[in-house]
């Protein structure tokens, strides 16, 4: 058997000068660090690689890293990634953003990014808050919680955003820990791999606005589990895995849908519409249409 | 007497094959080497309901859909009056209406006083017996317009035959019907009234929708890239390119909301391809933040504005010029955009093929100003050259300029910055909503904050040097002006012929590129005249409160602006210059 080829990448050619924005102990840097990773181990080059966010602190991410980046529109990542994707099918493109950006401004793309199936990869950092605008309360924080907009006490109930993903029939959907580093970054090759789009829920701690002992609390709940492949496609067991204890939080790769993404099947449209023509139409011959 | 120029209106119900009756003519007309000019207007209806169409016909080219409707069919009296602020007849207009729906009483009068010709005729009756099928009374209707008025038989039966090429019964079916619409005057009808259309036929020319046309043009200027919305009056761009740009290899994305398709269009142009997405009034609202992006990321991007009526949903299926205040403001901060007019029809190409050009060369987004009456209207149009067109590429750095890469580079003449694109190595940048340094990095500094702004509109000054083209008719030292911009062209430029051929001397000027402003074109014009007119389809006189914002008028000025819903008529414009003149 042949040996791998050695790597043309370290961690430090995705590395960029610029120093975070981000508060000590933020869960960021864990997912930043991942990404790294990601990147080194799947050997991509930094000019191959587009990462897209929205807005909030965890969107300031691609101005970390030695890649073709865009922090762009609150709540609008998955949009342009999903156009550079298509526009340039062998770029490795990722897009990523908070849970405010992705489950409230932004929520309307999130389902259609999933039926869409554009080979991608959606990583939601979940901090349940808004860090940047300085704690406001977020779709994802827990009823009962207090914020500066909940002053006493939260009457929303939060959204589950795997369970979203699973509902929504995403082809990749994973759940990963800002401090679970080594599992985290096998959560985002992974995702990378899956050819469609792929979505990594990543439980991204706060300690700012949401207490220093955020990261112990979720500690306390996580637990890596390995979903046989034989589950992998269901959404019921995904559901009652979701739901079959209050006091734990699934890691993992947690379900799979595959499916021609949308590339291929682009592809397949181009074949059909030149049906008996061999060669790409004209000018010209757009023009005849127009001809009485 | 023969006509040269001749216009027929026709209105119906949804099932009566109006639009499609109209569209044999212009189709028929255009083969033959003539000029046409079709408007459709519809109720609101999704089927059904009323429908109108006009088809001005003309050995010379037609600039406008002119005035009074020459000759009238209805095949409902019903119809007609929701019509009836849409429809002028001329005195002597020609009335043909169905037997089977007689003519009210209180409109005997009314005609009679127009001396109208009138012609009762057995459409429905004469599909049912000869054809088994009421369907075919529009074409039996066509015959017989074509047996009174002298349209091109042998063109409407091309017509027909190519419409429904794919169903063979069909097309004898109303080839039987045209003929028996012809046979039925022959026999039967004694012609009371003038016209009959007397042309040399010529070699055949194009028939085209502004929409088929701007779609058309970006693919010929090299978008690959469509991502849209449905709305109206824009849909069909998205559906031409859903049918061509496959096959171009391309892609077309139905997105799930406006600003998607809009983001889908900055990804894709960030990524190096030329991209496009069309849409009406709303969805320019939508896409304003989007707008603002692509202008401080500087990723040059083209969004069709087809302007119907507003504000809100408005009159989704009628036009309006009265999105120019958004297209050229609509977005907070300070974001430079390019917007752009077309005239007519084949303009709606030229200028999409500009607005790409604008766009890469200056790496800014462009706003093509487009509107339903020219969007939905089809024209004939001269056959031209599509492979001739040279179109401009962005620059992109050289290797000496990706060593330490600054993306947003402020030492360059013109404000624009050579543009890696992903895939080139060394390249990489992160761009952004966010005020950035050359480098592309995050910052709040007042300073940089100041001359990367300068630096964005500091192509204003290199893109009115080279775009800024405008259309001048008329007498150039007239005293009279009349400015006016976008689909009000045609009626402008028809009404200054008129006048020339009465021997009066007025001067217009309709401007292509509306902002960045282009002063010296508006001031050379301006010079001499001692008064204006300006000539717009809204309420609040836009155009002219844009254009005194940027030059010093000390015209007297004559402004002629009211709400759309209803192109302007060359006789409206034309009564209010002669009231100056």
């Amino acid at each position: 058997m042949a040996v791998d080829a050695p790597r043309q990448h370290t961690v430090a050619d995705y590395k960029r000068d610029l120093k975070p924005v981000w508060c000590s102990g933020c869960g960021n840097y864990g997912v930043l660090n991942a990404i790294y990773r990601a990147l080194t181990e799947l050997d991509v080059s930094p000019h191959d690689v587009g990462i897209i966010s929205g807005i909030g602190c965890s969107s300031r991410l691609p101005g970390y890293i030695n890649v073709y980046g865009m922090n762009a529109v609150h709540g609008r990542a998955l949009p342009i990634a999903q156009g550079l994707k298509l526009a340039r099918p062998e770029i490795t493109v990722l897009a990523v953003g908070g849970d405010g950006d992705g489950l409230s401004i932004g929520m309307g793309h999130f389902p259609h990014a999933a039926r869409r199936n554009v080979d991608m990869t959606y990583i939601m950092m979940d901090n349940r808050i808004y860090g940047l605008t300085k704690g406001q309360l977020s779709p994802t924080t827990p009823k009962g919680d207090v914020t500066v907009t909940s002053p006493f006490r939260s009457i929303d109930t939060p959204m589950e955003p795997v369970k979203l993903a699973v509902a929504f029939d995403t082809s990749f959907v994973a759940r990963g820990f800002a401090g679970n580093l080594k599992h985290l970054t096998e959560m985002v090759v992974a995702a990378i791999r899956h050819p469609g789009f792929s979505f990594v829920h990543v439980l991204s701690p706060c300690p700012t606005f949401r207490g220093m002992d955020e990261f112990k609390r979720i500690r306390d709940l996580i637990r890596v589990i390995e979903v046989p492949a034989t589950e992998l496609g269901s959404r019921d067991a995904a559901f009652t895995r979701e739901d079959a204890d209050p006091g734990a939080i699934n890691l993992g790769i947690l379900y799979k849908s595959p499916r021609p993404h949308y590339g291929e099947e682009a592809l397949r449209l181009r074949d059909i519409s030149r049906a008996g023509l061999d060669h790409e139409p004209t000018m010209q011959e757009l023009l005849q249409e127009f001809m009485p | 007497m023969a006509s040269t120029d001749i216009i027929i209106g026709i209105v119906g119900s949804g099932g009566d094959g109006v639009i499609t009756a109209g569209e044999f003519i212009v189709s028929a007309v255009s083969s033959e080497g003539l000029f046409s000019f079709m408007l459709k207007s519809y109720g609101a209806q999704i089927r059904g309901g009323e429908s109108s169409c006009r088809v001005r016909i003309s050995e010379q080219p037609v600039q406008s859909q002119g005035d009074e409707i020459d000759v009238l069919v209805t095949f409902s009296w019903a119809d007609l009056l929701k019509f009836e602020h849409e429809v002028e007849l001329r005195e002597g207009t020609v009335i043909l209406y169905d037997e089977d729906d007689p003519m009210p009483e209180d409109h005997v009068a009314q005609y009679a006083a127009l001396k109208a010709v009138t012609y009762a005729i057995p459409f429905k009756r004469l599909a049912k017996e000869r054809t088994q099928t009421i369907l075919t009374k529009n074409v039996i209707m066509l015959g017989v317009l074509a047996e009174l008025f002298g349209l091109p038989a042998k063109g409407i039966r091309h017509a027909i035959a190519r419409k429904f090429a794919a169903k063979p019964g069909v097309v004898e079916k109303n080839i039987d019907a045209f003929g028996i619409g012809r046979e039925w005057v022959k026999e039967n009808l004694e012609k009371r009234d003038p016209f009959h259309l007397e042309y040399t036929p010529g070699a055949p020319k194009l028939v085209m929708e502004g929409n088929a046309a701007t779609a058309l043009g970006a693919v010929v200027a090299g978008c690959r890239f469509y991502a849209g919305y449905p709305i109206t009056p824009a849909g069909e761009v998205m559906v031409w390119m859903a049918r061509h740009l496959p096959a171009l290899g391309g892609i077309m994305v139905q997105c799930e909301d406006e600003i998607s398709a809009a983001g889908m269009v900055v990804g894709a142009a960030f990524g190096g391809a030329k991209a496009m997405c069309a849409t009406s009034g709303p969805g320019l609202s939508l896409k304003s933040e989007m707008l603002g992006l692509a202008s401080i990321a500087e990723v040059p991007i083209v969004i069709v504005d087809v302007q119907r009526g507003g504000p809100s949903t408005g009159i989704p299926t009628k036009t309006e010029q009265s999105d120019l205040m958004h297209a050229i403001y609509g977005s907070h901060g300070d974001s430079p955009r390019v917007v752009i007019a077309p005239t007519d029809v084949e303009d709606c190409f030229d200028t999409a093929v500009q607005a790409f050009d604008i766009a890469e060369e200056f790496q800014i987004p462009v706003i093509l100003l487009s509107d339903q009456f020219i969007a939905q209207r089809k024209e004939t149009v001269r056959p031209f050259d599509v492979s001739r067109r040279a179109v401009y590429e962005r620059v992109k750095p050289g290797r000496a300029e990706l060593v330490d890469y600054k993306r947003y580079r402020l030492d360059t003449k013109t404000g624009v910055s050579p543009m890696a694109v992903p895939g080139m190595p060394g390249g990489q940048y992160p761009a952004s909503g966010i005020e950035h340094s050359e480098a592309g990095d995050p910052t709040s500094r007042v300073d940089t904050h100041s001359a990367l702004t300068e630096k964005r509109y500091r192509k204003y000054r290199y893109i009115i040097e080279k775009y800024s083209f405008v259309r001048t008719y008329g007498d150039e030292d007239a005293e009279v002006g009349i400015l006016g911009w976008g689909s009000s062209k045609g009626v402008i430029k028809e009404t200054v012929l008129r006048l020339q051929a009465e021997g009066r001397k007025v001067h217009c000027m309709i401007p292509q590129l509306l902002h960045p402003f282009p002063k010296e074109a508006f001031d050379r014009f301006l010079a001499g005249k001692k008064i204006l007119v300006v000539v717009e389809l809204n309420y609040r006189g836009m155009f002219l409160q844009f254009i005194r914002s940027r030059c010093d008028i000390k015209q007297k000025v004559v402004h002629y602006g009211r709400t759309g819903g209803k192109p302007f008529s060359v006789r409206e414009i034309y009564d209010v210059v002669r009231e100056v003149l």
